[in-house]
């Protein structure tokens, strides 16, 4: 029987490529390829038909070579992996051996017969392009937060897998200290270029607080002012966000930055110059002194 | 597996690829049809490639080497000769083919490959973790696979320790730190260094460096290998379709009406 | 100091800085091209056009190969008012002989560095000459950063704002009343939507000129050039007077393309260039001693800009003047004397060339310029005696002349016109 492979080693993502595989199954069993125990649980119960649990790995990427030889056996119509970069290596690394395409970072997945369609963003999100794939497998890298994770329901059946050593030595992980606020958050209040002084970022913190949201900023108010962490960075090369509400204070809105916040249900932009690029690109937009207007919406806001 | 395994050479070999890119800048869209227009636009060397080169550079620049900087592109990748050059590196090979011009991840790394095969012994592959225009962090992970040698992706941190190469990985929940003997690939990101501004000297001296010109079949290719496994339907510049209403009116009235849309989309 | 050392180094890869480089590798010398940006023309501004003479002598025909965007064939001179534009419009196939194209810097000077580069010249790009090296106060080469090179000769095109002959104490800084302040936006509209509103044929274009309301009665002009599909649209304001004034650059141009006489020629169209640029202004009154031993003076940095109102001339000097260089060069190196004495071929090739003799010619201009009532009155006047010579509006006319005269009378009278128009024609 054909099969659809998902490989992740972050739950979420995992569930999010069991999601994509059941839209694009013709008949194919779906096998998940996952990491920890738990995630080989949720996954038997949330869209795998079987579930292959990695044992005794030092680092995920070590299972490469054992997946490599299983790909080349049974030839899955498809491979979907995780956008980690763990997953970004793992995929183009099988995706090398097995002599076929990877799309990275791919949404809006469709599947006609034998072919695969998918689009991804290039130039810096300046450009989206259309991709077809007839090679197979079809392997994808794809964009996160695109899929709910499907209901859950019975379990199906979990395998361990062992893999020999890898030629890589594990020496340590020094994990973060810091953790990404925005990432799921909710509201995200981003400051930009606009906001004049460190100090002033207190008026977002105070907006976010009252919201209920998080403080982001763009690119430059991280690596050039250093105002904030790297972690609270939006942007093409930076965080990902998909609140319910996005409000930019002082953002201009280049395109590496947009690309970031994409998917933001809303997006309300504040800004003195309405030649900014984020003007065109919100839902919602004042042009004017973020300095009047935003202690004023505290105001209102009662915060 | 043992470690370390075998003795490097005393003066290590390093192959830095680099890829001749549309400088993104430049691009344009069209605001009615979405077409991507390139007609005024300059090429350069990715961003991230030049970290790559660098750290090259810079590796050799401690244990004694030298960096071949290597690229596969069209003829209009001869232009990327000297500005390669002028960054330390201490010759240039080319792999040119007008095919190249729709190359996708798959059939570069395997051109990269087979320059590398002809190239000879090395100890060191340095990549960027993913091209300026295209991005899809892909090349130096195939090549590595192709090659069939250790590969370290996402370097933000590397050295030379005895015999064995220590590379630190920046991931998502900290930072990884691995080992393996040589050869080996990395690649790179951009914090791992500041790429240096050739000097007057610099450039001068890049244009008495040896380039060696290749076509595909001296990699051991043929055309059907240059065919692209990933195939690009359209190219459009992206749209966010927003409502793009304008708030107007003195502070206080802009103010209630983002105050009144900011409620009916959070509780606060 | 490097073992290595040039014929000539070349500071600023710009029409001078490039034709001389070019010049001197077709003549076997060993030349280098040093250009502050990434890319010559990358840092380089014009309002747009070349009058091609002095390069068709020097590479003939270079319009069939260079990135030029249009010949313009059709010549306008407006005095505009806030309400009005009154103009004289010429178009002609006769300058065809002659050609003037317009031009985009970034592209039409690294085409032109290029040239060089193939004649033999090596170009480095991307590098900042921070000051010259002399040695018994002769100029002998010059320091980039950390980075010395040496020359014969050096040649200073370095533009406008001269700061590697004031550093090395061979000119003072610039003055003000010196200089214009230049805004320019590059404005992109479809090729057919030009050819149509300008009334052009295919690929020919229209170069306009503004004197009035645009600069707010202050001393300068406006201009408009035509190029393949984009419109290159700015004001040039003499600085002094600028200082001075409550206006920023940045309104006056917001001013200038809302004016009735400009907003529908632009109208639909897209800004993708912004930018701002000094202009020498002075003439023969802010040329430095341009000959100096092992040092030569060209182009901007000589202050070889002519600025009549009607006509602004800087590329085609330019690069007559880094031929005439190029050619001192040549001949010091036979003789090997690279003295001030040996390169005075320099000066003399100026002199017998249209270069001096047209800037002496217009040597007034700049004073003349100076009358404000140029820019306010005048535009005034000529608004009034244009609009009542075309409108009937039922009050009984008046004979021609009558009316002209009670016109000029109100705006200052006709003895202060006919001096200045004196005036104007003998320094024109």
């Amino acid at each position: 029987m054909s099969k659809i492979w998902v490989i992740s080693e972050t739950q979420s993502t995992l569930l999010e490529l069991l999601a994509h595989a059941k839209g694009i199954a013709q008949g194919e069993s779906i096998v998940a390829w996952s990491f920890s125990a738990e995630d080989a649980q949720a996954a038997s119960q949330q869209g795998a038909d079987l579930v292959y649990h990695f044992e005794g790995l030092k680092r995920p990427e070590d299972c490469t070579e054992e997946l490599i030889k299983r790909a080349k056996a049974e030839l899955p119509v498809a491979i979907l992996c995780g956008n980690s970069k763990r997953a970004k290596e793992i995929a183009a690394r099988l995706a090398a051996a097995l002599d076929v395409g990877l799309i990275s970072e791919g949404f809006n997945l469709k599947r006609n017969g034998d072919n695969f369609l998918s689009d991804r963003y290039i130039y810096g999100g300046l450009c989206v392009t259309t991709q077809e794939v007839t090679a197979k497998p079809f392997m994808a890298v794809m964009a996160a937060k695109m899929a709910e994770p499907l209901a859950k329901g019975t379990s199906c059946p979990v395998e361990t897998v062992s893999t020999p050593e890898s030629n890589v030595k594990f020496v340590e992980l020094r994990p973060n200290q810091a953790k990404c606020d925005i990432c799921g958050a909710n509201v995200v209040v981003c400051v930009g270029r606009g906001i004049s002084k460190e100090e002033d970022l207190e008026l977002a913190r105070r907006l976010a607080a009252k919201l209920g949201g998080e403080v982001g900023c763009t690119r430059p108010v991280a690596e050039d002012l250093h105002w904030m962490p790297e972690e609270a960075y939006i942007g093409i090369s930076g965080q990902t966000v998909k609140p319910v509400l996005y409000i930019g204070l002082g953002v201009s809105g280049q395109i590496q930055h947009l690309s970031g916040i994409r998917d933001s249900k809303t997006i309300i932009a504040i800004d003195k110059n309405e030649n900014a690029p984020i003007i065109e690109s919100a839902d919602y937009a004042l042009v004017g002194d973020l300095y009047q207007i935003v202690p004023a919406l505290l105001n209102e806001l009662g915060a | 597996m043992p470690f370390p395994a075998k003795g490097v050479t005393e003066r290590m070999k390093v192959i830095a690829c680099y890829k001749w890119v549309l400088d993104e800048a430049d691009l344009k869209v069209d605001a009615k049809s979405r077409a991507l227009l390139t007609d005024r636009a300059k090429y350069k060397i990715s961003e991230y490639d030049r970290n790559a080169i660098e750290c090259g550079v810079q590796l050799v620049e401690q244990v004694g080497g030298e960096v071949i900087a290597l690229t596969a592109g069209t003829s209009n990748a001869k232009n990327s000769i000297k500005d390669a050059l002028s960054r330390g590196p201490a010759q240039a090979v080319l792999v040119k083919d007008e095919l190249m011009g729709q190359a996708d991840s798959a059939v570069t790394a395997k051109v990269l490959a087979g320059a590398i095969r002809k190239i000879g012994a090395y100890d060191i592959i340095v990549c960027g973790e993913g091209s300026s225009d295209e991005y899809s962090q892909q090349v130096g992970i195939r090549l590595g696979q192709l090659l069939e040698i250790p590969v370290i992706s996402f370097v933000n941190k590397v050295e030379m320790k005895n015999n064995v190469l220590r590379a630190e990985r920046k991931l998502e929940n900290g930072i990884e730190v691995v080992e393996v003997n040589l050869p080996a690939i990395i690649t790179v990101l951009p914090d791992i260094n500041e790429a240096r501004i050739p000097s007057l000297k610099q450039i001068l001296a890049a244009s008495k460096k040896p380039v060696q010109e290749l076509t595909v079949a001296d990699c051991g290719l043929s055309n059907a290998d240059l065919e692209p496994k990933v195939h690009r339907l359209s190219v459009l510049g992206a749209v966010m379709e927003r409502k793009q209403v304008r708030i107007e009116g003195d502070v206080s009235e802009m103010v209630q009406q983002v105050a009144n849309i900011i409620k009916k989309e959070v509780s606060c | 100091m490097s073992e290595e050392r040039f014929d000539a180094i070349v500071v600023g890869a710009g029409p001078a800085g490039s034709v001389a480089a070019y010049c001197m590798a077709k003549a076997g010398l060993e030349v280098l091209l040093i250009e502050r940006g990434n890319t010559p023309g990358a840092k380089n501004m014009t309002g747009g056009r070349l009058y091609g003479h002095s390069l068709h002598k020097i590479i003939p025909n270079f319009w069939e190969e260079a990135p030029i965007e249009r010949k313009v064939l059709r010549e306008t001179v407006t005095f505009m008012t806030k309400e009005s534009e009154v103009s004289l419009d010429v178009k002609s196939e006769k300058w065809n002989d002659a050609p003037s194209f317009t031009v985009l810097r970034s592209e039409f000077d690294a085409w032109l560095a290029g040239k060089a580069e193939e004649a033999g010249a090596m170009v480095a790009a991307g590098v900042r000459v921070d000051e010259l090296i002399k040695e018994n106060g002769k100029v002998i080469g010059v320091r980039c950063d950390e980075d010395e090179m040496q020359a014969n000769v050096v040649i200073a095109a370095d533009g406008v704002n001269p700061l590697l002959a004031q550093r090395a104490g061979i000119r003072s800084e610039l003055l003000p009343k010196h200089v214009a302040t230049g805004a320019k936006e590059v404005i992109e509209l479809p090729k057919q939507v030009i050819e149509d509103r300008f009334n052009l044929t295919e690929d020919t274009g229209a170069a306009q000129l503004f004197v009035g309301e645009c600069t707010r009665g202050l001393q300068g002009g406006g201009f408009l050039y035509t190029n393949k599909n984009s419109i290159s649209l700015g004001l040039v304001i003499t600085a002094e007077e600028f200082a001075h004034s409550q206006y920023s650059i940045v309104d006056l141009m917001e001013e200038f393309k809302m004016h009735p006489a400009i907003r529908p020629l632009i109208e639909g169209g897209k800004v993708v260039e912004y930018s701002g640029h000094l202009v020498p202004e002075g003439g023969l009154g802010m040329m430095p001693p341009l000959v100096h031993d092992g040092l030569l003076i060209v182009g901007d940095a000589a202050g070889l800009v002519l600025n009549t109102g009607y006509m602004v001339r800087g590329m085609d000097l330019a690069i007559a003047s880094g031929e005439a260089a190029a050619k001192a060069v040549i001949a010091a190196k036979e003789a090997e004397d690279y003295s001030k004495q040996g390169l005075s071929l320099y000066q003399k090739e100026l002199d017998n060339s249209f270069v001096m003799q047209d800037l002496k010619t217009y040597s007034k201009a700049p004073a003349f310029m100076e009358n404000k009532r140029i820019f306010g009155l005048y535009p005034s006047l000529v608004e009034d005696m244009m609009v009542n010579l075309f409108k009937v509006d039922g009050v009984p006319a008046k004979p021609l002349l009558k009316e002209a005269v009670g016109t000029i009378k109100h705006y200052g009278g006709l003895m202060q016109l006919a001096r200045d128009a004196w005036k104007g024609v003998s320094s024109l």
